[in-house]
């Protein structure tokens, strides 16, 4: 029997189950009858060692010697195989070939537990890839979001901070300007009882002058003393017009009624014997600050006067809701024109020569400070208050 | 016949303001040109009526109401003013004068509170 060594690559035995190479060493053993010869595979690395170094014997002894081996090793294989031990260097090589062949099943089964090990390692790794990656994700997602509610918050914070400097300096004019009114309303109050005074005078004087010139009947003497005594008035009138729109008083509500007002506010125009006021007969319950809601009457029936030039007709009248009370004060005068219509409650505007500019807007704040509003429209002239309704009204 | 003490620290509105008076038949008793006159002719004369200015040098109105109502509770006090000023208004409404006329006045608003006394 002869054996052979064949060289063979080990990367030819690599299967395709293997891919890692985790089978680094593979043998076949393989016994072919035909001739006898055992051809065994070996990786390189053995052959070097197992290379036969002998020289080459004579070609009559190799043919003769290689018969009688054949024989004896066919003898020695028949034993082997029918469990002689005669021949233990054989056996032994058997055996460690066996041994070769076992470790090379049992590397099989251990590259492919190895292969299934790195098979399922190469999953979970994957599995672990994708749960970061989805994970990478979800959090980009969530910084994505929390970018945007940040940026809207701080879109947010900027508006209120926006709103609230908006509001310090609406409240730092409107302190300047109740700072400043206040002062003004304290020089007003001063100039006021300064000038009132005298007027008193003037005014006692000229009605105890008429009281004692009873019986003059000289026409120039009574326009005289008409004229004196409105002069009297516009100043008081006109005095008191600015401390009206300065005073910045808490309104004190009382029950009264509109023709209580409407008489308190008659009394202080002086209405020229041309000019008829009509007033609705039918009275109405009120609940107002009556100082306060006369001095609005007293403008609006004062307008309507300056307005009509001396002769013409007012018209009040009035009704309530459930919502709300509206006093009209309807006038045959020119009407306004669409221009100034717009500025007629602004301070300080007026049209007359006479005048503070200060009746309408007065009439327009206090009207306010009772939470209602005044309208005006034209043809006819016309003057609304809308008070809303009360617990009281 | 009614009678009065007119007090104010203008001179000439006093004098008017007594002859205007006499013409209403109103005798008046004393006239005073401060608030701590005014509580001295009061308590003098304890006349049916007081005319009192509210803004004056040195002692006011408040002073001389202040000092009346203690003196008289029941006094008929009135108050003529050329401006009520925020300040003084609480303390006047407190002290409850019977009248507050504001200067300058017509003749019918004395007319009508000399009416009440008689």
């Amino acid at each position: 029997m002869q054996r052979k060594y064949i060289h063979k690559n080990e990367q030819d035995d690599k299967t395709s189950v293997d891919p890692l190479g985790y089978v680094e060493r593979r043998i076949k053993f393989q016994r072919q009858p035909s001739d006898g010869i055992i051809e065994e595979e070996i990786p390189q690395q053995q052959t070097l060692t197992a290379a036969p170094k002998a020289p080459e014997p004579e070609e009559d002894d190799v043919s003769s010697k290689a018969e009688n081996i054949k024989q004896v090793r066919f003898a020695n294989n028949l034993k082997f195989l029918q469990g002689d031990s005669a021949f233990p260097e054989e056996k032994k090589e058997f055996e460690s070939l066996g041994k070769e062949f076992e470790s090379d099943k049992i590397g099989q089964e251990v590259s492919g537990l190895l292969y299934q090990f790195e098979k399922q390692k190469i999953a979970m790794v994957q599995r672990q890839i994708q749960e970061e990656k989805s994970l990478v994700q979800e959090l980009n997602q969530k910084i994505e979001s929390n970018i945007t509610k940040f940026i809207n918050l701080e879109s947010r914070l900027k508006h209120k901070q926006e709103e609230l400097e908006f509001e310090v300096r609406l409240k730092t004019q409107k302190l300047i300007e109740s700072e400043r009114l206040a002062a003004i309303g304290e020089l007003s109050s001063r100039l006021a009882h300064d000038l009132k005074n005298p007027l008193s005078v003037l005014k006692i004087f000229t009605d105890l002058l008429r009281h004692k010139t009873q019986g003059e009947s000289d026409p120039a003497f009574v326009r005289k003393m008409d004229a004196a005594n409105a002069a009297i008035f516009r100043m008081t009138h006109q005095i008191d017009n600015v401390l009206d729109f300065v005073r910045e008083a808490p309104i004190e509500r009382v029950d009264t009624t509109i023709h209580d007002i409407i008489k308190l506010a008659m009394s202080r125009v002086p209405l020229a014997s041309k000019i008829n006021v009509t007033v609705q007969q039918q009275d109405l319950p009120i609940n107002c600050d009556k100082n306060k809601m006369s001095v609005v009457f007293t403008n609006l029936l004062l307008n309507a006067v300056q307005a009509m030039n001396g002769q013409g007709s007012i018209n009040v009248a009035f009704y309530k809701n459930d919502s709300q009370t509206v006093i009209e004060f309807e006038d045959s005068g020119p009407g306004i024109t669409p221009e100034i219509l717009p500025k007629i409650f602004d301070p300080l505007f007026t049209t007359k020569q006479q005048g503070t500019g200060l009746g309408l807007a007065t009439c327009k704040n206090l009207v306010g400070q009772h939470g209602g509003r005044i309208l005006v429209k034209n043809n006819p002239t016309t003057f609304s208050i809308v008070l809303p309704a009360t617990n009281k009204s | 016949m009614v009678t009065a003490i007119t007090i104010d620290d203008d001179e000439y509105a006093v004098e008017l303001f007594c002859e205007y008076l006499e013409i209403l038949q109103v005798k008046v008793l004393g006239k005073g040109y401060n608030g701590k006159e005014a509580v001295e002719l009061y308590e003098k004369f304890k006349p049916d009526i007081v005319f009192l200015d509210l803004l004056m040098p040195d002692y006011d109105g408040i002073y001389a109401l202040e000092n009346i109502r203690k003196a008289n509770p029941d006094a008929f006090v009135v108050v003529i003013t050329a401006v009520v000023d925020q300040g003084r208004r609480d303390k006047i409404i407190e002290l409850k004068p019977n009248h507050v006329i504001q200067k300058p006045f017509d003749p019918e608003q004395i007319v009508a509170v000399v009416n009440e006394i008689k």
